[in-house]
């Protein structure tokens, strides 16, 4: 099992910890993208692996690795349903655990650092979750490209982590 | 879902020294709120004690925290995790820093983190403890 595909079932785990029994690939892929934004920040390097990047979709940033880890990790691991809403046109893609994951190889200290991370942006709306992506500097850099070309999206653009300012007193520490 | 949060002081009828395996009864300071440990039933701590440590140690004023009966220290050089079944009875936390003293606590902290390796632990002690100052 990959990295990333690790990292998906845990805060799968962590969400239904929390109350939560699937979440939608929207809520999966906003979640991942601020854990690597935070991950950047106060480590300064991602928290996945080289092969997982982020690109410019037209509701935020989305990835491919990731896609494909959620195919891969589906019926075996996972669960994905559409359901879909009365008064909304489009299907929610809910993921949820198929079973119970009992081991989980990331070690304690990444499993606390992740779950700094998803305590603070779990219990969001999905309204909410897009404002503070869309407030990263990675994301508000993609904007402001966007408004210099005129384009509404820069669709299929990769998202640029190293504009993400390194946190001053981890830098601090980072250096010793 | 427990309460405790970071900067919180607590008291443990059992408070046991992870490299040590040893217990007694202490105060302790929340370095890690329970809602982002591994198990949430567990803290990590600092334990608060009277007898004056060598270094890496905040100074509690007995006079700023009326749960302490004397002058008190936070060992920020320990790093226990500690079960919420081992707290004693009655009302907890019993109180929290205030800002000079957490300020304080977050440069001790600094201090003992530079030199450790794992990066994680030192980030996301780093990530909760700016949510308060």
């Amino acid at each position: 099992m990959s990295r990333l595909e690790t990292i998906i079932l845990y805060l799968l785990t962590r969400a239904k910890q929390r109350g939560k029994d699937n979440l939608s690939k929207i809520e999966l892929f906003k979640l991942l993208y601020l854990l690597e934004v935070e991950a950047y920040k106060l480590t300064g390097k991602t928290f996945f692996d080289s092969t997982v990047s982020f690109t410019r979709d037209k509701n935020g940033p989305i990835s491919a690795t990731i896609y494909h880890a959620l195919n891969d990790l589906d019926d075996k691991y996972i669960t994905i349903n559409s359901q879909q809403k009365a008064n909304y046109p489009y299907p929610r893609h809910c993921i949820s655990l198929k079973k119970l994951i009992k081991k989980i190889n990331l070690q304690p200290s990444e499993k606390i650092f992740v779950n700094s991370v998803i305590e603070e942006y779990l219990p969001m709306t999905i309204s909410n979750l897009k404002n503070v992506v869309y407030n990263t500097e990675p994301m508000k850099k993609m904007q402001e490209e966007e408004r210099q070309q005129k384009v509404s999206v820069l669709k299929g653009y990769q998202i640029d982590f190293s504009s993400i300012p390194m946190d001053e007193d981890m830098v601090d520490l980072i250096s010793a | 879902m427990n309460k405790y949060k970071v900067a919180d002081l607590l008291h443990f009828k059992n408070y046991v020294f992870t490299d040590t395996n040893e217990s007694a009864p202490h105060f302790a300071l929340v370095l890690l709120p329970s809602a982002i440990m591994d198990y949430e039933h567990n803290l990590l701590c600092a334990v608060v004690t009277s007898k004056f440590p060598k270094k890496y140690f905040v100074k509690l004023s007995k006079a700023k925290y009326s749960c302490l009966t004397k002058d008190s220290y936070i060992c920020c050089s320990r790093r226990d995790i500690n079960s919420i079944t081992d707290l004693s009875k009655g009302k907890q936390p019993l109180d929290k820093l205030n800002k000079v003293d957490i300020k304080k606590t977050f440069k001790t902290l600094k201090a003992i983190l530079y030199g450790t390796k794992d990066i994680y632990l030192m980030a996301t002690i780093v990530r909760e403890w700016k949510k308060i100052i």
